[in-house]
């Protein structure tokens, strides 16, 4: 049974004349991670987490299910424990004044002891590298910081899934670095994971399916081997460079292997390349 | 900021203290500077003001700096009283055609009142440098405050930093535009800060929207029977403190009522 169901999801907006999702379905299994392309990313965010319908203004038809639970009919407090959302903006999840405050918050509003709060707080702050800083002013941390700060503070719910909505937008490429190191840490965890995010070398190896959204229909959803080898000729999306430098080279020299996505894949496949250059 | 970062850090016994005991010390000390200008008093008040910070070993320049703030209004003061009271006067200049006095009961006057503002500075300084404010916002749930009107108070401070940086930022973009609002008299500048009002206006909307959906994602009022990380206790020292307080209030206002003062 998957962990995330989502059936024929449409959302208009009031102003919008057409619909910014329109019959979007996927399944998302327990400890999968699926990255997200291209038109309304953070509308199917807000869908999947439950502010849609509950809290932003709009039409919703269709169905988002959570762990069995329908976004449609779970109050958010409810939803906020099995999927968690982290912003774009650490800044504006941040709004407490240290940072075990803001870990915190989301256990007090649900009413966890303050022992199985303290607990927690040490887990999570471990998971995300920030121990010991607990008593840290949550302005004073870095950019970096900041964003697992904000990851920490929804893991401290225990979601089954987390929704992360371009986490790495602001940050400099250390803070993308720790950000997507705490992310694969995560992952083999078993934590299920969305993604928006526009770096493809870093989501690439992380992610086990990639979705494209165009005019806010499903246009691609695929492994990440499969996704790149059928979105070669669009435009709008970046390649991780070393899928890049492999299809251009497939293209001149009519290489026929599977398109390598990490940098371990393409060292792989081109030093098969090379090797079997110097034989001839 | 720096102010309720020693709160934070909670390195002396007087952070310790119950939130309730700061706002009832508060409450008292404006109750006596609002009933009266009596040299005396307002000095016996300055005085334990000043002991209470010696004692709480708190960091007078933190403490003290909001003062420099309050200076320009205190010298407004001071010459408002001291050009406009019609008694005692002990100097006079023709200036355009005008006499202009300087009055003695005028001068002492605007002193009293400047010593009243700045012991009212002084007492929301040591509130703010003392009290934690989560523990605040549980002191008011337990008065039955509800949690969502009492945690605005952390919010506000989280955010007036923000908000600070923001119109830095918008500053500095207008000013590589060539908007200068530095380099300008002190009367000019005021109204130059008012186009920079527009955006960051907007900024704090847009940001609140945002704020509002991420206070939503964390369960924000779920439920009434909410648990709380920080505890706040009272001890001896709050209720002595308390009734030192209340009982020095209660002193004045009943010597004022009385005649006495």
């Amino acid at each position: 049974m998957p962990i995330l169901s989502v059936r024929d999801l449409t959302f208009h907006y009031p102003s919008a004349s057409k619909p910014t999702l329109d019959g979007i379905s996927f399944d998302l299994d327990r400890g999968e991670c699926l990255a997200v392309f291209g038109s309304a990313k953070s509308t199917l965010c807000l869908s999947l987490v439950g502010a849609i319908p509950h809290l932003v203004p709009g039409r919703m038809q269709g169905e988002v299910v959570v762990e069995g639970v329908s976004t449609r009919s779970a109050r958010l407090a409810e939803l906020a424990t099995k999927i968690g959302m982290v912003l774009q903006d650490p800044e504006n999840a941040l709004f407490n004044l240290t940072l075990a405050a803001d870990v915190v918050f989301g256990m007090e509003n649900l009413g966890v002891p303050r022992e199985e709060m303290a607990a927690r707080l040490e887990t999570v702050l471990g998971l995300v590298g920030l121990q010991g800083l607990g008593g840290r002013m949550s302005q004073e941390l870095s950019g970096g910081q900041k964003q697992r700060a904000s990851v920490a503070a929804v893991l401290a719910m225990q979601p089954t899934i987390l929704i992360l909505d371009e986490p790495t937008r602001e940050l400099d490429p250390l803070g993308t670095e720790e950000v997507f190191g705490l992310l694969a840490r995560l992952k083999a965890r078993g934590t299920t994971i969305v993604i928006v995010e526009n770096d493809p070398d870093q989501v690439a190896p992380l992610a086990d399916r990639m979705l494209l959204l165009r005019e806010g229909k499903v246009a691609v959803l695929a492994p990440p081997r499969e996704f790149y080898a059928t979105v070669r000729d669009d435009p709008k999306i970046r390649f991780p460079q070393v899928t890049d430098l492999y299809l251009a080279l497939q293209q001149r020299l009519g290489l026929t292997g599977p398109v390598p996505i990490t940098l371990e894949e393409g060292i792989q496949s081109l030093g098969a390349l090379y090797r079997q250059h110097a034989r001839h | 900021m720096a102010l309720y970062t020693f709160a934070l850090e909670g390195r002396s016994w007087a952070t310790r203290l119950h939130p309730m005991t700061m706002a009832t010390v508060v409450v008292c000390a404006t109750v006596i500077v609002f009933s009266t200008l009596h040299l005396g008093v307002m000095g016996a008040t300055l005085a334990a003001l000043l002991l209470f910070m010696v004692v709480g070993r708190l960091p007078a320049r933190t403490t003290l700096a909001p003062l420099v703030l309050i200076l320009p209004l205190c010298f407004f003061i001071t010459l408002i009283q001291t050009v406009t009271q019609p008694e005692q006067i002990v100097a006079s200049w023709q200036v355009l055609g005008r006499e202009i006095t300087f009055s003695g009961q005028g001068f002492v006057l605007g002193l009293r009142i400047t010593l009243r503002v700045v012991l009212l500075a002084l007492t929301l300084t040591f509130f703010f440098t003392v009290v934690h404010p989560a523990k605040f916002t549980k002191a008011l749930c337990d008065l039955r405050m509800p949690f969502k009107y009492a945690y605005s108070f952390t919010l506000a401070l989280r955010f007036l930093p923000l908000m600070l940086e923001e119109l830095t930022t918008i500053k500095n973009a207008q000013q590589c535009r060539g908007y200068d609002i530095d380099r300008v008299n002190p009367l000019l500048r005021v109204f130059r800060v008012f186009p920079l009002m527009v955006p960051l206006v907007l900024i704090a909307l847009r940001r609140a929207g945002t704020i509002a959906l991420a206070l939503d994602l964390r369960a924000f009022g779920a439920r009434p029977d909410r648990t709380f990380f920080v505890e706040v206790q009272r001890g001896a020292l709050d209720v002595g403190l308390r009734a030192a307080a209340v009982a020095a209030a209660a002193v004045v206002l009943g010597a004022v009522i009385g005649g006495w003062l």
